[in-house]
């Protein structure tokens, strides 16, 4: 196995996400009948079927649900990452995602822990990781 | 009629877990299901053949190829796509039920270990770009969401009486393929695989091959044999997963354990002797919770000073589990509770066990079932 686990597989639902990524943007897409955002992305709204979207731009800003670090390396190009965090984080927007936290000395990961996101450029793509905000800045 | 009042098991075997360098998985399949004939069970009396493939991508155990291996002009024969005994025997024991077979030979073998098969691939594109790799990950992630929730952080360590139990298990099994002692010292200096879990609180990577036959109640009995009866079973999907209302604790397998209580009246305090598919310690605390054996929040207390022992008031994965026996998704659990229930284990023997239950897990915990088995037929 090589490196390539680690990058993005865009697929036809899901490549406006990893698009906007590109221009450090989050979008996701919000059902036109409902508006549900819908994530992981697929050809229709897991709540009502529909299967028309409007791309909305997100606010990028959510907390930490749960959190692990890895010290094993489950794949050769992680050996050198290790210890590395693995997050859940809930957008303030209500959609769950697994991420990585860029932790601080100030801000050490935790549960509960408010973050925003950050851009994180992995070869042609960018990934979407977060980074803790202080509670004055929300 | 539910299918678990006409459904009975009447053979159970394993191969002895670890490496079989030079076997493959076939070979392994067919020492398996030779294994379970050599309990009393005549061939030509087998009608239907349920096989889980692989976990490896090989195609091995294909059930077609194996049934073309073994000789089998069944009734009926398949393979369910995900992986997991309890979900696998359920099928079979459904063919039973409708009547469209009489006996049905049941089969998982592997040889991942000497293939040297890597676990690290991840189905999901959203998340492996974020190194989130290995079912180990998600259930680190579920016991860390667990100990947050309840706030049972400075208690986390608990979770080795898991492990530190079965390992005692499993040194007294034959087949088991982990059987050195390990102490509380052992456990707790363990490396972390993915924090909060150690190497011990992950299943082993073995080799092996498993049969279990399944046969229509009263066909059982006639063989006059010792038939083990299944008593009550319950499924739960949560394929929503990510979408689904803190899905890292499994909150669906709520519901598999209201049918199958419902089903049976067999309650939690009716259970002498337990079996969690243990692909990592915590499904065990899922478990005892989700299934009435404790409350919420308090499994990690639930599982000291013996309790879950041998000896203890709830016995729990008596051959080792997949933590230190053999990593075979809830086939070798099968075989242990047949065995259990007809007191067969020898120095192992959890003494007067009459029921028995299982409680299995599929994919990332997306798949949920459990079942009761007795040594009496109601």
């Amino acid at each position: 196995m090589s490196s390539d686990l680690l990058l993005p597989r865009p697929d036809r639902y899901s490549e406006p996400f990893w698009e906007a990524l590109k221009s450090s943007t989050l979008s996701m897409p919000k059902c036109r009948e409902c508006g549900h955002i819908q994530y992981p992305m697929g050809p229709c709204c897991s709540q009502c079927l529909c299967q028309a979207f409007d791309w909305i731009t997100l606010s990028g800003r959510g907390q930490v649900e749960a959190f692990v670090v890895y010290h094993h390396a489950f794949d050769p190009s992680l050996r050198d990452r290790v210890p590395y965090n693995v997050a859940e984080v809930r957008l303030d927007e209500g959609v769950r995602l697994i991420t990585n936290v860029i932790e601080s000395d100030a801000n050490p990961l935790r549960n509960g822990l408010k973050v925003q996101a950050v851009y994180e450029a992995a070869g042609e793509f960018k990934l979407l990781k977060f980074a803790p905000v202080a509670e004055s800045a929300r | 009629m539910p299918i678990e009042k006409n459904v009975a098991m009447v053979a159970a075997y394993a191969t002895i877990q670890g490496e079989h360098p030079g076997s493959t998985a076939w070979d392994l399949g067919v020492q398996a299901y030779k294994g379970a004939l050599a309990q009393g069970v005549r061939r030509e009396d087998i009608d239907g053949l349920v096989t889980m493939m692989s976990q490896d991508g090989s195609g091995q155990m294909e059930p077609s190829r194996f049934g073309q291996i073994i000789g089998m002009n069944p009734k009926a024969s398949g393979a369910l796509q995900y992986g997991g005994a309890g979900f696998s025997l359920a099928y079979a024991a459904s063919l039973i039920s409708t009547g469209q077979c009489r006996m049905v030979a049941c089969v998982y073998a592997t040889n991942q270990r000497s293939s040297g098969y890597q676990f690290a691939t991840p189905k999901d594109p959203y998340t492996s770009p974020y190194g989130f790799l290995n079912a180990a990950g998600f259930a680190a992630m579920g016991f860390q969401r667990y100990l947050t929730k309840y706030g049972l952080e400075a208690s986390a360590d608990k979770l080795g009486a898991i492990a530190i139990t079965q390992r005692k298990n499993a040194s007294l099994n034959p087949i088991a393929y982990r059987r050195n002692a390990m102490s509380w010292d052992d456990y707790l200096q363990d490396r972390w695989i993915v924090w909060p879990l150690r190497r011990s609180d992950v299943c082993v990577i073995s080799d092996g091959g498993v049969c279990v036959i399944l046969a229509e109640a009263q066909f059982a009995r006639d063989l006059s044999q010792k038939p083990v009866f299944l008593r009550s079973s319950g499924r739960q999907d949560g394929l929503r997963m990510m979408e689904n209302e803190d899905h890292l604790l499994v909150p669906h397998m709520r519901s598999t354990a209201d049918q199958l209580h419902q089903r049976s009246g067999i309650r939690p305090k009716d259970i002498d002797a337990l079996y969690v598919q243990d692909a990592h310690s915590p499904a065990v605390l899922l478990a005892l919770e989700n299934y009435g054996f404790c409350g919420p929040g308090e499994a990690l207390d639930f599982i000291q000073d013996g309790r879950i022992s041998l000896g203890g008031e709830l016995p729990l994965n008596s051959s080792g589990g997949q933590l230190s026996e053999g990593y075979m998704l809830g086939w070798l659990h099968h075989v242990e509770l047949f065995h259990q229930l007809r007191g067969d284990c020898g120095e192992r023997q959890i003494p007067g066990c009459r029921i028995a239950q299982f409680c299995g897990t599929g994919g990332f915990r997306e798949f949920t079932c459990a079942a009761i088995y007795s040594s009496d037929p109601s």
